[in-house]
């Protein structure tokens, strides 16, 4: 038996699953992933601060570069969260 | 921009409503990326959130005014409340001369290469021949130190390819040379 492998790679299968949304966010743990570039962190705390008043807690997180996904360490601080907010800048 | 966004996905696959705040001047990315990524048609407009480039210059008092302007958007996108329709793309051109795809491919990047400017490089597109698509990724002094700021040339040719496809149907593919520019 001949097996051929192509050699262009793996692709995508499905599109992404997206998380259903909440009806409040009262109660809700919110992370905010900072993604390093300059301002990002003054932006994202006042994002924090309006939406603590809805009723939401806090949970930050700040990734080493802009140009690069998120790293581990940083997604699991995250998994304890009900929503995200991230971003931004340039 | 794409890497927020593929952080966004991958929280999303965790079961974690993401809403992405950005700035405008990466709207074609945003796009694009999710082209890439096979999101649905109307992702950027119900997740992303568009912020007036640049902000890096803010006054902390600038930057929290701001957001005080976006915070509706900001809880929309986490409450999943519909903000904009999805419009649909026009319909691709067919058959229309080399010079007119050219143009229109100019325009269609124009936000693009206005992000690559930001970051110290340029999308240049010099000619469109037999359905593909040519030019010159010109890289000058970055704003980051190791280059990591700039997408790699075989990414940004698929992300070109992915802006263009759906508007001009003659495509087949792009082609862009990278030029180091070097400072006076």
């Amino acid at each position: 038996m001949i097996v051929v492998h192509d050699p262009r790679g793996g692709r995508i299968a499905a599109s992404p699953t997206l998380a259903a949304r909440p009806s409040s966010l009262a109660g809700l743990r919110l992370g905010l992933l900072d993604n390093g570039k300059e301002k990002a962190d003054a932006l994202l705390r006042r994002t924090a601060e309006l939406l603590e008043a809805d009723g939401a807690t806090l949970t930050f997180a700040r990734k080493p570069s802009f140009s690069r996904v998120a790293p581990q360490e940083a997604i699991d601080a995250l998994k304890m969260c009900d929503i995200v907010v991230t971003g931004l800048g340039g | 921009m794409s890497c927020c966004m593929r952080d966004a996905v991958t929280l999303e696959a965790l079961g974690i409503p993401t809403a992405i705040i950005v700035n405008d001047v990466f709207e074609p990315i945003a796009h694009a990326t999710s082209a890439l990524l096979r999101l649905p048609d109307d992702y950027v407009a119900k997740n992303v959130v568009w912020l007036p480039h640049p902000t890096s210059n803010l006054t902390d008092a600038r930057a929290a005014a701001l957001i005080d302007g976006r915070i509706d958007a900001i809880r929309d996108v986490l409450l999943g409340r519909t903000r904009v329709a999805a419009v649909a793309p026009p319909a691709p051109s067919e058959g229309a001369p080399d010079r007119e795809s050219l143009e229109a491919a100019r325009t269609i990047v124009h936000g693009l290469a206005e992000s690559l400017r930001a970051d110290g490089a340029d999308l240049v597109l010099s000619h469109f021949e037999d359905g593909t698509l040519a030019g010159e990724l010109r890289i000058g002094e970055l704003t980051c130190d190791d280059g990591s700021c700039i997408m790699p040339t075989d990414a940004l040719e698929r992300m070109v390819e992915a802006m263009v496809r759906p508007k001009i149907a003659s495509l087949r593919g792009v082609t862009l040379r990278e030029i180091r520019l070097i400072p006076d």
